[in-house]
């Protein structure tokens, strides 16, 4: 975490920062349960330009985020937004199921 | 890009990670391995994946993975072009999407969190109750007639589980015929059920499955000789058949719907003109529709 941290703040920017901030919303999501700081760092993943194989991952990760903090319409939101760039994504089915509110 | 060649394999178990390198160094995909490892730390010991890389030196190679679910699922393949990352970020970026894949694939929320859970309860295990509604526009061949009926259907679709959906659809259709004896209008307004064995992938479905369908045909119609005059029937009908639905999501709630259904009258309806069957619903018949979906 302070290792993906300070790659992160490097400044100049570090050429894998977006790689760093995608390992970091993992870990904030799937491990920490700290959705909204995971949203953050997916965020910053795709401001910072994840390697494209990770890029689609990251749209649906956000969705993801979204929903674990309880902001249904951010789902639907970043759900929609997703299936804009990715119409027959590979993560389509994942998606839909996140963005819909339980 | 140039097709991967088996040149290293790494064979990875959850717990338990085999490795061979026929034409490598011994150590040519190590750090590829201990990163997928990692990433598949959580994965069920059934999930093995099979590494492909197309050259020796994984830092320059692209990554095909092979992931084997067990022996009731399909296998996965997830080919990585990796030519627009940099060398030193290769392994991992491949680690980590061969790790997304395997999680979206085990359709399960990532593992358990290690500190006190604040999120709600992911939803990945139970099963999707999609409800939608829908509207068709449908032309259907009346084969005893040889002529088209046209009309519009309104309804929707439940899936109770993923590979089940049952739809229900109220139409109307009209059909028109001309002939020497004189003219006839046919009015058609049925009910449709129909439960489908569903095939899902990402946005497409497909269903097949029987079809019921009961209603009411209302005829006018009107003899070429004057002294007939105009008049009407109606009566009710049963058909049974085979329906098939392709259904694409251009999003989370609205999908493009085509139809097809083949059937037969288990009780028929047919309108006469001067004492000659004229148009009805009996006997074979096909329906065609293109309509949309709204996801609720």
């Amino acid at each position: 975490m302070k290792l993906l941290s300070a790659i992160l703040a490097q400044q100049p920017p570090h050429p894998q920062g977006g790689l760093a901030a995608f390992m970091l919303g993992t870990v904030e999501l799937d491990d920490l349960a700290h959705p909204r700081r995971a949203l953050t760092a997916f965020d910053e993943a795709i401001a910072r330009r994840v390697p494209k194989p990770l890029l689609e991952d990251a749209h649906a990760r956000r969705v993801e985020a979204f929903y674990r903090a309880e902001d249904y319409a951010g789902a639907k939101a970043a759900a929609d937004a997703y299936f804009e760039r990715y119409p027959t994504g590979r993560r389509a089915a994942l998606v839909r199921r996140w963005s819909k509110k339980r | 890009m140039i097709p991967a060649v088996p040149l290293v394999s790494v064979l990875l178990f959850a717990a338990d990670v085999a490795w061979s390198a026929p034409a490598c160094p011994p150590d040519a995909g190590e750090e590829l391995e201990r990163l997928v490892g990692i990433e598949l730390r959580s994965a069920p010991s059934s999930v093995r994946v099979v590494l492909t890389l197309e050259a020796c030196d994984a830092k320059r190679s692209d990554v095909v993975a092979l992931v084997d679910y067990g022996p009731d699922e399909p296998p996965d393949r997830v080919a990585l072009d990796l030519r627009t990352v940099e060398a030193d970020a290769r392994m991992r970026t491949a680690a980590l999407a061969i790790g997304e894949s395997v999680r979206a694939r085990l359709k399960g929320p990532p593992p358990g969190p290690k500190v006190a859970v604040e999120a709600p309860a992911p939803p990945a295990e139970e099963a999707p109750l999609d409800v939608g509604v829908r509207g068709f526009g449908v032309g259907r061949r009346l084969a005893s007639s040889e002529a088209w009926a046209l009309g519009v259907a309104l309804g929707g679709d439940v899936a109770p589980t993923p590979w089940l959906t049952a739809t229900v659809d109220l139409g109307w259709q009209r059909a028109g015929r001309s002939v020497a004896l004189g003219e006839i209008r046919l009015d058609v307004a049925h009910a449709l059920l129909s439960l489908q064995y569903t095939y899902r992938s990402d946005a497409l479905r497909v269903g097949l499955g029987p079809a019921a369908d009961v209603g009411l045909a209302i005829a006018t119609g009107s003899s070429s000789r004057t002294t007939v005059g105009t008049g009407s029937d109606r009566g009710l009908f049963v058909r049974a058949g085979v329906r098939a639905e392709v259904e694409y999501s251009f999003s989370t709630t609205l999908r493009a719907l085509a139809s097809v259904q083949a059937d037969t009258s288990l009780r028929g309806f047919v309108a006469y003109v001067d004492e000659s069957p004229t148009l009805g619903v009996s006997g074979l018949g096909a329906t065609l529709g293109l309509g949309l979906g709204y996801a609720l």
